[in-house]
């Protein structure tokens, strides 16, 4: 019998929500401290709003609930579906109240977009945006990258009830014995890049013209919304703004440092360099990128006339680079798509898309274990017709430790692998019936479910109300791979329906 | 002689320059590629230099478009005012070259200033405090002040 959540599961689940919306509420400052250091009173007026009202809602309902008992694995995901979307409504306030916003409902999926670290954008006029609210932005980006859930580990939960909600939270590799640990470490590692790659671009901003205000300013987001393959950028023109093949590169290795798994980061912080040319997932990685870049290459030459092979490959390469690590930066505009990309260039580029960076990374999409995974599978299969019907053939990898391959594992990659292709064709579908062509839908829904962010120019503020709605669903059981928010919606439904 | 030939061969340019709004170079872009045209712009952000050349980005006023303009030195000491929060930037008009894949810049799509002239002036404006704001951020202080006094009672007396 399927166990029923039960009413005394709220209690574990509003405890820790509300812990969790408190935390929100002192999040808040930080793009307050920046509206005062700008000198920005309005928008600091409404961090100030925000923060309080996230404060109130949370301590009213952990005064109601202030028990904090162990959670279970139901309330575990239930808590992280839950959050993430709390957090999109609380996040999207100062959006709204910016004026950039045409309503409420285009700040909610501008926050989620930011949570999911997914990157489409619909926000008006950014280039006279505060800094104070560009800031928060891309704050968002660096919150729901790291996790929401994983900066709370460090924080409310503790024992037992970490694991069962750092999961829910799609991320089941403990790098450490400890989730806790785990999550120190990846915030220790975020800061140390956060800090050397800032100072790095806000460098080469201010050789290239901008003032150290500015040109750090602009660095520390860049680093955020790359670093968790969000793809953010503090002007309308997004990379293409600052004109400069050194930031196209540094970016790219950011990106590309934000979509490797924190378990490879922590083999070579622990000296283990060997890791990263023995690492099964970053080989498989590494080689994708390369095929797709030339098959997208191929393809690009075919359709774009009168461009060398320089500026031709630092197009297609960096495109790529964004569409496989799932940032959504890119050195074009969504016209050149329209414009001069052929179906065949898409297709490669959704391809990219699909697929995804490595598992526990920032990145979204499938990822690249799985889909090394279920080319070992194959491989295996091929074998088992090749010997003896009674041989047992195993099948190994290797991801820091050497791994047998099992059935359970494939069963988990498998499930996982086809709700992100029908999650695709469910949006790209949508997208066609409000009158979208079906390439450019597909391309649209992959970049959102997988939470990368290219866009054929389909997102805009006047887009059609549904098709935002499906977006906003896709970033989100796109960030959290859907077990956990199957959880929450069975946990609506037993609510309804009496034991 | 030279200077006859010289300001009939400019003034073709200027006469065969089409205006026309950066959406439409994005949009149709196939038909300016190559050619020269006029767009009006706010300078936006800033000026980023490569030597003698600079970039400037010009924003469409009325809507999300902007295009990198490649001007001289000269020309980019005449804006004053770039756009950003609280800053109205200049409005440009500039006339240039289109390019959808530029050779010379790294298949970037850009324009290659020939003249750039300040139609507007920018400016900077003050930002005026929204007095109902402090007052009902005010009141919420408060309320989250108790809720909070009050939710750290309830937890210590759940723990006890």
């Amino acid at each position: 019998m399927i166990p029923q959540f039960s009413r005394d599961d709220l209690k574990g689940i509003f405890h820790y929500t509300g812990k969790l919306i408190i935390l929100i509420g002192y999040l808040l400052l930080f793009p307050l401290f920046i509206a005062i250091l700008y000198k920005e009173w309005n928008p600091a007026l409404d961090f100030i709003f925000t923060s309080l009202f996230s404060l109130s809602i949370g301590y009213l309902i952990v005064s109601q609930f202030p028990e904090s008992s162990d959670i279970n694995w139901r309330q575990g995901m239930t808590i992280a579906s839950l959050i993430w979307l709390i957090y999109m409504f609380l996040g999207a306030i100062p959006l709204y109240l910016s004026g950039h916003y045409k309503s409420y409902m285009d700040s909610c999926f501008e926050a989620m977009s930011a949570l999911a670290t997914t990157g489409l954008v619909l926000v008006n006029d950014l280039d006279h945006m505060a800094h104070s609210y560009n800031f928060w932005r891309h704050f968002m980006c660096f919150i729901g990258g790291q996790g929401i859930i994983l900066l709370g580990l460090l924080i409310f939960f503790k024992g037992a009830s970490a694991f069962k909600i750092y999961v829910g939270e799609a991320r089941e590799e403990k790098i450490l014995p400890n989730v806790v640990q785990t999550s120190k470490f990846i915030w220790i590692v975020s800061t140390c890049y956060l800090i050397v790659f800032t100072l790095i671009l806000g460098f080469v901003n201010i050789l290239h013209g901008f003032s150290p205000s500015r040109g750090f300013f602009h660095a520390i987001c860049l680093f955020m919304a790359g670093w968790d393959t969000a793809g953010f950028a503090v002007q309308t023109q997004n990379i293409v703004y600052y004109h400069s093949g050194l930031v196209d590169l540094i970016t790219a290795l950011i990106v590309i440092l934000g979509a490797t798994s924190f378990a490879l980061h922590y083999a070579v912080w622990t000296g283990k360099f060997k890791e990263i040319f023995e690492n099964y997932e970053f080989k498989v990685f590494l080689i994708s990128i390369i095929s797709l870049t030339f098959l997208c290459f191929a393809g690009f030459l075919k359709s774009v006339k009168n461009i060398d092979f320089i500026s031709g490959f630092r197009i297609v390469f960096y495109q790529i680079i964004s569409g496989h690590t799932g940032v959504g930066y890119t050195n074009i505009d969504p016209y050149h798509f329209k414009t001069y990309w052929n179906d065949f260039s898409l297709i490669i580029l959704t391809i990219a898309m699909g697929l995804g960076g490595c598992s526990c990374s920032t990145s979204g999409g499938i990822k690249i274990l799985r889909i090394g995974l279920i080319f070992k599978e194959i491989k295996k299969e091929i074998k088992g017709y090749s010997y003896p019907f009674s041989t047992v053939i195993i099948e190994k990898y290797h991801h820091i430790k050497d791994i047998s391959l099992s059935d359970v594992q494939i069963k988990t990659v498998a499930i996982i692998s086809i709700m992100y292709l029908v999650t695709y064709l469910i949006g790209g579908i949508i997208g066609t019936f409000l009158g979208y062509p079906f390439i450019h839908s597909l391309f649209e829904s992959t970049s959102a479910c997988a939470n990368v962010g290219l866009s054929v120019g389909i997102t805009n503020p006047d887009m059609p109300g549904i098709l935002k709605i499906t977006y906003i669903i896709e970033m989100w059981i796109g960030r959290l791979e859907f077990i956990s928010i199957f959880v929450f919606i069975k946990y609506l439904i037993s609510l309804r329906s009496p034991e | 002689m030279k200077k006859l030939i010289f300001i009939l061969l400019f003034s073709t340019l200027i006469y065969s320059s089409e205006k026309v709004k950066i959406k439409e170079l994005f949009e149709n872009s196939k038909k300016y590629n190559g050619k020269s045209v006029i767009i009006e712009g706010e300078a936006i952000g800033e000026i980023m230099g490569r030597g003698k050349e600079k970039w400037v980005n010009i924003k469409d006023v009325f809507e999300d478009f902007a295009i990198g303009v490649v001007v001289s030195e000269k020309d980019a000491k005449i804006i004053e005012n770039l756009g950003s929060y609280k800053v109205k930037g200049d409005i440009l008009r500039i006339e240039g070259i289109y390019n959808v894949n530029c050779l010379k810049h790294q298949g970037e799509r850009d324009i290659h200033a020939v003249r750039v002239e300040i139609v507007k002036k920018g400016e900077r404006y003050k930002e005026e405090i929204i007095l109902k704001k402090v007052i009902l951020c005010f009141l919420l202080l408060i309320i989250t002040s108790f809720l909070m006094t009050f939710a750290h009672k309830k937890e210590i007396s759940a723990k006890e």
